[in-house]
This record gives C-alpha cells, sequence and structure tokens, in this order.
C-alpha cells in the first residue's frame, strides 16, 4: 500500500507542476479575494438570515419544525441520489479520471480523496445552514447549548449518509437510480403523512433532535445513535462504492465537468446547460398527431418531445410542486424569514421550467439561419409558450394547493400559477441570449482588484435575476396590497415580454457588413410589426 | 419572362475586407445557376446575400421583384436555403421535422405526412426516419438537412455546397430531386466545387472573382 501511495503524490505531483504550481503571490492574493468576500457578501447574508430568523420565534418552537426538517433533509438525500448520476462526487479532472482512475490501483484509494472533497463540500453547506439556525434557537433561549450541540451532530452524521448517498447515485444505473428516487421521495412524504414512519428515518431522527422543540434535560439518545449507526454504515460502503464506480462514467463526468467549467468562464452559461440535458432516447414511435390548429400542434409536439425524455420531465414536475409548495409557504411564516421560501421557490421553479422550454430554444437557435418553418423565430418561440404555461400552472397550482391544508389563503394558488407563467416567459426570453458582448471583459480596477467579473456573473444570470427581483418584490408587496402586487408583475411581465421581443427581432436580423451580428445588440430592435404583436 | 432572382453589382466589404467583389446575376423560373469561385472567392456570401441573412454593402438584390428583406412574410415564402447546419429540434425525429414543417406552410396531417414520406423515399433516408438528430452520421445529417430544406414550399432554392460529405451515389439522388424541382418551375442557385454535380443540374454558370 506505500507503494501505492507513494504512486499517487507521484501522479499528483506531475499534475501539479503541469497546471503550475501557485506562487505565494496567487495565495495571499486567493486570501485577499476571500477575506473581503466574506466580509462584503457573506456577512450581510448571515445577518439578514439570523435577523429574519429571530423575528420567527413562533415558528422555530413550533412542532411543525421537526416535520418541516423532515421534508427538508428527506428531499436532500433524495436530490443527491439523483445527481449523482449527472454530477457525482468523485468528479476529477479528465487527467486524473483517465490515468490514475483507469491504473492498477483500487479505486477505493485513488478516487478517495475527491470524494472525501465533495463530501467535505455537502457538509459545510449543510451544517452552515444547521448552524445558522441553531443560533437563533440559542439567542432566543428556545434551547440550551447541549441540545442545540447533540442537533449539530446529529447533522453531521447526517451529512455523512447524505454523501455517501450521492456517491450511491453515481454508482447505480439510471433505471435503479430511479427506483432508489422514487423510495426515498415516498419515504420522505411518508414522514410527514404518517408519523410512525419518522421513527425509522434517519431524516426522521434529526428532525426528532430540533433544539427548538426539545424539552430541557430530556435528550434523546436513541436518534442519535440510530444516526451514528447508519453513519458508521455509510462510511463503511463508502470504500465498496468507490471500488464499483464504473471508469466511462467517470471520465465522462470529468469531462462534461470541465467544459460545464470552460463554458462558464467564458460565459456561455447556455452551452454549459445544456451539457446537463440529456438527448431523446426513447419515445421515437410515439405517434405525433398534428391538429390543424397551429396552436394545438405546438402544444401536442411539446408534449410529445417532453414524454421523450420522461425522467427529467417527472423530475421538473416534482420541482415545480415543491416550488409552488414553498410559494404557499410564504404565507405560513413570519414576516423576517419570508424571502427564504419566496426566492427559493422562484429558483427551483425558474431551473424547472426551462425543462420545458426546448421549444423556446429551438425557436431562438433557428433565428439568423435561412427560415424553414412559415413562423418567424419570435412567432414559433411564442407559440412553444402554452406547454410549459399549462405545466406550471398545473404543477405550481398543486403544490401551493397543498399549503392551503395548513393554513395558506387561496391566493396563494393565484400567485404561484401568476408566477409560474412570468416565469415561462422570462424563460422566453433567456433562450435568445447571444454570446457574451466582450466588452464585459473589460478590467474595472478598484482596491479589491478587478471587478469585471460581477458585470459578467449579472450578464450570465440576467434571467435568473429577474426572476428573483419579480418573486422577491412580489412577496414584499403581497402582504399589503393585492392590487399593488398585481400591478408589480403585470409590469415585470410586460418589461419581460419587451425584452424578449427585442432580443428575438435582433437574433433575426440580417447581418450588416459595418455592424456584425450581436443576439442583444441595441440597433437591432425596432418597432414591432403586427405579426410579432400578434404572436405574443 | 421576368427573372426571380435579379442581383446587379453586389458587394460585401467589411473594414476595406472584400468579402464579396461586385457579383451580378439573373435567374428565371424553372431554371438553375451554378456559383463557381475558389475558396474564400465569395460564394456562401452571395448566398447569404440573397438569402437575406447579410446586408450588400454596395448594389441591389431583388427576389421575386422585390428588395431582399427576410422580415417580410412574402419573402419567407418565395424563398428557401440551406446555407450552413440547420438548427434541429432536439426531441423530433427525422419524420417528424419534415412533417411539422410541412404542417407549419398549411399542408394538412395527411399531406404533410404524404409529403414527408415521398421525401424521405427519394432521399434514402426512409431506414432513419424514426431516428432523432443526434443518431446520424454527417452525411446522413448533409442529406437531412437538404430534406428539411426541400420540406417547405418556394419559388427559389438557394444551396451551399450540396454536396458535402455525400458519396457519388447520393450525390446522384440528390440531383435527380433538384433537377425534378427545377423542372415544377422552381429557380436554383447553388454553388459547388463538384463538376459532376454541376454538369447534371446546372443551366448557367457564373464564376465568383477573387476579391
Amino acid at each position: 500500500m506505500t507503494g501505492a501511495r507513494q504512486f499517487l503524490r507521484a501522479a499528483r505531483d506531475v499534475r501539479a507542476e503541469r497546471a503550475g504550481r501557485p506562487a505565494p503571490a496567487d495565495i495571499a492574493y486567493a486570501i485577499y479575494v476571500g477575506v473581503f468576500a466574506g466580509l462584503i457578501v457573506l456577512s450581510p447574508v448571515v445577518r439578514l438570515a439570523i435577523l429574519g430568523l429571530l423575528e420567527a420565534e413562533p415558528q422555530l418552537s413550533s412542532p411543525a419544525v421537526e416535520a418541516v426538517l423532515r421534508v427538508v433533509l428527506g428531499a436532500l438525500l433524495t436530490a443527491l441520489v439523483a445527481v449523482g448520476g449527472t454530477r457525482g462526487p468523485v468528479t476529477p479532472t479528465s487527467f486524473y479520471a483517465q490515468f490514475v482512475g483507469a491504473s492498477a490501483l483500487p479505486r477505493r484509494l485513488t478516487l478517495m480523496r475527491p470524494y472525501l472533497l465533495s463530501a467535505s463540500g455537502v457538509m459545510v453547506v449543510v451544517l452552515s445552514a444547521a448552524g445558522l439556525s441553531v443560533i437563533a434557537v440559542s439567542l432566543l433561549g428556545l434551547a440550551s447549548w447541549d441540545s442545540a450541540l447533540l442537533f449539530l451532530a446529529a447533522v453531521l452524521l447526517y451529512c455523512l449518509l447524505l454523501s455517501a448517498g450521492w456517491l450511491l447515485g453515481q454508482v447505480l444505473s439510471s433505471l435503479t437510480t430511479l427506483i432508489v428516487v422514487v423510495v426515498l421521495a415516498l419515504a420522505t412524504a411518508a414522514t410527514v403523512v404518517v408519523e410512525p414512519v419518522a421513527l425509522v428515518t434517519p431524516w426522521g431522527w434529526v428532525g426528532r433532535l430540533w433544539p427548538g422543540t426539545v424539552v430541557d434535560g430530556a435528550f434523546f439518545w436513541w436518534p442519535v445513535l440510530a444516526l451514528a449507526a447508519t453513519a458508521a454504515l455509510a462510511l463503511a460502503l463508502v470504500p465498496i462504492l468507490l471500488d464499483r464506480l464504473h471508469g466511462p462514467t467517470l471520465v465522462q463526468q470529468a469531462r462534461r465537468w470541465e467544459s460545464v467549467g470552460m463554458m462558464t468562464t467564458t460565459g456561455d452559461v447556455a452551452g454549459a446547460l445544456g451539457t446537463f440535458r440529456p438527448p431523446p432516447r426513447w419515445g421515437r414511435r410515439l405517434h405525433l398527431r398534428l391538429p390543424r390548429s397551429r396552436f394545438a400542434a405546438y402544444l401536442v409536439r411539446d408534449a410529445v418531445g417532453a414524454l421523450r425524455t420522461p425522467a427529467r420531465a417527472a423530475l421538473a414536475c416534482a420541482v415545480l410542486l415543491s416550488s409552488g409548495w414553498l410559494m404557499g409557504c410564504v404565507y405560513l411564516v413570519a414576516d423576517g424569514v419570508r424571502w427564504a421560501p419566496a426566492l427559493a421557490a422562484a429558483v427551483l421553479a425558474f431551473l424547472a421550467v426551462g425543462v420545458f422550454s426546448d421549444g423556446a430554444r429551438h425557436a431562438a437557435a433557428i433565428a439568423g439561419q435561412p427560415p424553414l418553418f412559415r413562423a418567424t423565430p419570435l412567432q414559433l418561440a411564442a407559440l412553444h409558450t402554452p406547454f410549459p404555461a399549462i405545466i406550471a400552472t398545473v404543477f405550481l397550482g398543486a403544490g401551493a394547493a397543498l399549503t392551503s391544508f395548513v393554513g395558506a389563503p387561496a391566493e396563494a394558488i393565484a400567485w404561484a400559477v401568476l408566477l409560474g407563467i412570468f416565469l415561462v416567459l422570462v424563460r422566453l426570453f433567456d433562450a435568445a441570449k447571444g454570446p457574451l458582448p466582450v466588452e464585459l471583459l473589460m478590467p474595472v480596477p478598484t482596491p479589491v482588484g478587478d471587478v469585471s467579473i460581477l458585470s459578467v456573473i449579472v450578464w450570465q444570470s440576467d434571467a435568473l435575476l429577474i426572476s428573483l427581483i419579480a418573486a422577491g418584490g412580489l412577496t414584499w408587496l403581497m402582504p399589503g396590497s393585492f392590487g399593488t402586487a398585481a400591478l408589480w408583475l403585470a409590469a415585470s411581465t410586460a418589461a419581460v415580454i419587451a425584452l424578449a421581443i427585442r432580443r428575438y427581432r435582433a437574433a433575426d436580423a440580417p447581418l450588416r457588413a459595418d455592424r456584425p451580428r450581436r443576439l442583444n445588440a441595441d440597433d437591432a430592435a425596432g418597432s414591432l410589426d403586427d405579426e410579432d404583436a400578434r404572436a405574443l | 419572362m421576368d427573372p426571380v432572382v435579379d442581383a446587379t453589382d453586389v458587394s460585401v466589404v467589411l473594414d476595406g475586407e472584400v468579402l464579396l467583389p461586385p457579383t451580378s446575376l439573373r435567374v428565371h423560373p424553372g431554371t438553375s445557376l451554378a456559383i463557381r469561385g475558389r475558396n474564400g472567392s465569395g460564394k456562401t456570401t452571395l448566398l447569404r446575400v440573397l438569402a437575406g441573412l447579410m446586408g450588400a454593402t454596395s448594389g441591389t438584390a431583388l427576389v421575386g421583384g422585390r428588395p431582399v428583406d427576410e422580415r417580410t412574410p412574402a419573402f419567407r415564402r418565395t424563398l428557401a436555403a440551406l446555407i450552413g447546419p440547420p438548427a434541429f429540434a432536439r426531441d423530433l425525429t427525422v419524420r417528424e421535422h419534415l412533417r411539422f414543417i410541412g404542417h407549419s406552410w398549411g399542408l394538412s396531417s395527411t399531406q404533410a405526412d404524404a409529403s414527408a414520406d415521398e421525401l424521405l423515399e427519394r432521399l434514402g433516408l426512409t431506414a432513419l426516419a424514426a431516428r432523432f438528430a443526434h443518431e446520424l452520421s454527417s452525411g446522413q445529417l448533409q442529406l437531412f438537412s437538404l430534406a428539411v430544406t426541400l420540406a417547405r414550399p418556394c419559388d427559389v432554392l438557394l444551396l451551399d455546397e450540396p454536396e458535402q460529405r455525400l458519396d457519388a451515389d447520393r450525390r446522384e439522388m440528390v440531383a435527380a430531386v433538384l433537377r425534378e424541382r427545377v423542372t415544377a418551375g422552381c429557380a436554383l442557385i447553388f454553388s459547388s466545387h463538384n463538376g459532376a454535380l454541376i454538369s447534371a443540374l446546372a443551366e448557367n454558370t457564373i464564376t465568383v472573382a477573387e476579391p
């Protein structure tokens, strides 16, 4: 084994030499930037989160927290297992995956370090969130320090399980993963509906230890012991799972992740996200009937298209349902933390609606090409809008409706549906995004270094930011006046439609020799012609 | 009979670089014209100008008696073109692409089916009808690109090197299909480096001079 370790060390040294070892000045600069980023970005967020949580005293000490924790933790495990097949915890560089992963050494040895790195990332994120909640509960005097520490210990043990679950998703075949994901999702739902199920699930054990509801002195040691036993089992399984990782899967995921990193660095986020869209492989025999009405024909065409990647469509529907539930939860939590479910719901719905926006992306892709279809790209994009709008309406509405059983008003359903339709239009706008304008790469020197990256990030994530701003504004206005909130959403919708029209028309404008094409060129937007106006 | 495509001294100059030297051509309905020239001479640029994908910096280009403007519905109806690979829908099969394009131009479902099947057979793609675009080889993709371009009605057809990546048998097959279109009244303008295809199809040729 010593020889193996020497081999690994030598391989890592060669790789480090190839990549160029960072100079001490580089390390110092990274620390300098990290400290400033922490002070400028992270500390206000942490402060805001704690202040918000402090306002939520009744909710934090409510018995309902335990159920919410069960759902969140169960859903997290389910999501990590589901994600494993696309991006598992073991995703080294393709060089490492090819030459070290494929060596004669056991993979439990060669791949342990990348796994531990990913596992520690999970731990940092989950423990940070748990730590914030525990700080708030302790400051409110709802919990003693020992019950808080016990809860954090339970979360730590659960993190070991999460990482192992993520690895399991990377090892299993897609069919087996689907089965495991369905079982976990059902078990998560069961822990809420059937209380005794919570006694036999790890996320139920963690929920049991929530310090806000634990009575002082009455520690539940058995959930910690059960979690410790489960985590020990998971740890024992890790080397076995690492040995069972398939070489081609490792290389494929490593290459995909590298290309995602490269595309993101160069501003091609759409391309990066595209690498996660699985191409359809089945459902080719599904008969595509073409009704005479164009509207109906595109609706049927989009539905058949979605059915051809069933796992992706099913996952998106589940995410939309969860997002709708979170939108309903906005009415159930304290004012100070209302933004948290609202923004989480907007992000989830934005991602899920994207799954049903392949049609809009195709419409944008044919812009600037000789016409194959009678309709213009903008009209085509508009014709591809009803299907995702219907899906968003059904699943977001259903998710929000679930919260009406626990006290959310019926208007939550209306807001969820309207926000869903708005996000479909944002996706339509996002589909026609062009390449990154080179002007954004110009250096912007400041005392904390070059901040040109900020404008690049804003440009890359404009659609998501628009979604968050719209959802945030809506959440802020909703409790006050229905009319003002409706006006805000209507104005946001009108702005997004105008921006979308501008982008599609620019993308389809003829290339001028003296003015090269850029999809979002300012000059290319003109007045609406009648056909485009009717299309929207 | 008036020419359906009439270009007079069209040229494209970008920042002093001549992408297309002044070129003129006239094509009547039911006739075909081959554009010849060395690599980089401006053949594709000329086709892009005629298709309305790029503005000429000088000269005039008329299609169907009207100035080239790909934003007008009448122009879009008149002209079909294959200049570079088209963007395919990731979730439609080969046959569905053809059906959907036909349907979008007003064919009924039955007519779109029949038209798609005929085109697939004529281009030797019937066996690939149920494949998705990402499951085709480069030669098959070229045939499919031609098929989607021919699936829509048009009075003027522009093709940029339609023989790309095709073997001799497929080139003959494509030439026969295009010849039928011309006989039916379509005006065909194509660029090519293949002498056999030009001999089989073109009634007239022009050579774009090197810039």
